[in-house]
């Protein structure tokens, strides 16, 4: 990111306070063994089902496992799940759409219909399908929301490729004798770069959004993985017996949606400042 | 126009033929013998040797498919592992508790979406804007089954007003639609904003406002009538989408609709029946996308003509 960008990203304040937010999460992450006071599956029937205390801040589930310590732990696995697919996802969907537009003629046809197949089936469908194959677990629940968010990379890289290909200045790279790798490497790339960075910061809300529904239903990460969205699937339970155990991995889901949302969108405008904005 | 219509259609049997490929290699792709995952783990060989004759897995796999493909189109979806009846009867069973919480969540989400969507862009960069637009991006990231909980938690638990699962009168179905309108009604809110921005910053409205008409019939009869277009294209979108979201509420609210058939299916490992609901939901899915791509072009034939919307 340029040093403008940077300056224009800094002065959006909604972005930035979101960006500390997800700071915020990553470190929660990261230090998850510093930050909570018992082992995630740590059981102690005893105490299950408690409000909130001062041994348990949020209270303890139907096993007695300490919810804050979980959710803290929680972060690790959700977040990890959200990273490394959409990682997966634009690596493989960039390189799709460039061969696409790169290649063109039947070459794009077989890998845009496919994708558009792919954009045809709703996301938690995609994501159900690919579990039946697979199997759950965390590895899998990463590779379906990988291929969930392959053909909108696929498609948005193919995009930028194809306006550039265009343009004059790579008909007089070529003229000059540049190799079909160094005009992909050194003209296609760095100008499909930004709208990509921008589409993954966005595509990691709806990674976590899939990730989690398919946890909640007991398909994707099981548990008992601290997963948020597998922390909700004993939901109707928490909700009569303790509320807070119910609460608190929702809010963790939204607000990390929410603030790769917002800092998108500021990436967005900070990148791109020819974008008008409203 | 007929032209148009023809692409359209044309593009949607193909995305049929590809997502009923796409289902029918799934259950080929599990690693395992597909006559004995149809016909479920306590079958004797006898039987899962007739089940092979009866899929045909003897024969080359393009056939195998065409034959699918056949049965699917004479409504033979297979019969159900667990249940023993024919898919096609169990989800048609379960479909309209389904169909009314989608469609009852499109027309919420729809309503409300607009409604806040066009106010938002009246108001544009006043409070009551930002406070809008901030509720609508809280609403499209909050998942579906945890505002499905919450919503439980306080109108059935804590005020008693609602009944919490089940679905047996019309107060059950208030809380599902209203946990299924949720994500939808902030992306069409947003949507529409944006929309009528476009619309209001263009000339013709702008005359429109030194002719000295009122605020509210140029908002109405100017801007609103244009700003819609992009509006249908979303919310065919939503509809298709929340049908497939009921998976999610249904889970919540033990509503045993065509969502929940999926889930349990796959739980069970009744495979004729995941293939027959994703079969199902997914043609669905694509068929309502491409109605709405042809009203699309109804409403705007800048689009039916080949040429791109501004």
């Amino acid at each position: 990111m340029s040093t403008h960008a940077l300056r224009r990203f800094r002065r959006n304040k909604v972005a930035m306070a979101s960006a500390c937010v997800l700071a915020g999460f990553f470190l929660m992450a990261g230090l998850a063994p510093y930050l909570s006071p018992y082992g995630p599956l740590e059981q102690d029937l005893a105490s299950n089902y408690q409000g909130p205390s001062q041994a348990h801040p949020l209270g303890t589930d139907e096993l007695g496992r300490d919810t804050w310590s979980r959710l803290v732990h929680g972060s690790r696995v959700s977040l990890t799940i959200a990273v490394s697919s959409v990682i997966v996802g634009v690596l493989v969907g960039a390189a799709l759409g460039l061969i696409a537009a790169f290649y063109g003629s039947w070459v794009d046809s077989v890998i845009m219909r496919l994708m558009d197949i792919m954009l045809a089936l709703p996301g938690i469908l995609l994501g159900i399908a690919i579990v039946v194959v697979l199997g759950n677990g965390v590895i899998n629940t990463i590779v379906a929301v990988a291929v969930f968010s392959v053909p909108t990379f696929a498609r948005l890289a193919r995009g930028s490729a194809l306006t550039v290909l265009g343009l004059d200045y790579i008909a007089a790279s070529r003229a000059t004798g540049a190799s079909s790798l160094r005009i992909l490497a050194g003209h296609v790339v760095p100008n499909a770069l930004t709208p990509l960075i921008v589409q993954s910061t966005l595509q990691l809300g709806s990674a976590i959004l899939i990730a989690s529904g398919l946890s909640f239903l007991g398909l994707g990460v099981q548990p008992p993985n601290p997963e948020w969205g597998a922390m909700l699937s004993k939901g109707r339970e928490l909700v009569r017996s303790t509320p807070v155990a119910a609460i608190a991995p929702g809010m963790a889901i939204t607000l990390v949606v929410l603030s790769f949302s917002l800092v998108g969108d500021g990436l967005r405008d900070a990148l791109d400042p020819k974008l008008e904005r409203h | 126009m007929l032209r148009y219509v023809a692409r359209r259609l044309a593009e949607m049997f193909l995305a049929l033929l590809g997502t009923s490929l796409l289902v029918f290699l799934l259950i080929h792709m599990i690693p395992g013998d597909p006559a004995l995952l149809m016909s479920g783990l306590e079958a004797s060989p006898e039987q899962i040797e007739q089940k092979r004759r009866e899929l045909g897995l003897d024969r080359p796999l393009a056939i195998q498919y065409f034959g699918f493909l056949k049965g699917a189109l004479q409504g033979d979806f297979g019969t159900s592992i667990r249940m023993g009846v024919p898919v096609l009867d169990e989800i048609l069973d379960r479909l309209p508790y389904t169909l009314t919480i989608a469609a009852l969540g499109t027309l919420l989400a729809t309503l409300v979406g607009m409604v806040s969507g066009v106010l938002a862009s009246v108001y544009h960069n006043r409070p009551g804007d930002g406070l809008v637009m901030m509720l609508a991006l809280l609403a499209a990231s909050t998942p579906s089954y945890w505002l499905g909980l919450m919503l439980m938690l306080v109108f059935s638990l804590w005020l008693g007003w609602l009944p919490s699962i089940g679905i047996r009168s019309s107060a059950h179905y208030v809380l599902p639609v209203l946990t299924l309108a949720g994500q939808s009604g902030g992306i069409i809110s947003r949507m529409t904003r944006a929309a009528m921005l476009d619309v209001l910053g263009q000339d013709y409205v702008r005359a429109a406002r030194a002719r000295g008409e009122t605020e509210w019939f140029v908002v109405v009869r100017h801007a609103l009538k244009n700003a819609l277009i992009p509006v249908i294209s979303i919310v065919g979108l939503r509809f298709g989408n929340l049908l497939a979201g009921t998976v999610l509420v249904e889970s919540v609210f033990a509503i045993p609709g065509v969502g929940r058939l999926l889930v349990d299916a796959v739980n069970w490992r009744d495979y004729p029946m995941i293939q027959g609901t994703m079969l199902f939901v997914a043609g669905v899915f694509v068929v309502v996308n491409t109605v709405t791509d042809i009203l699309y072009g109804v409403a705007d034939p800048r689009i039916r003509l080949g040429g791109a919307p501004r």
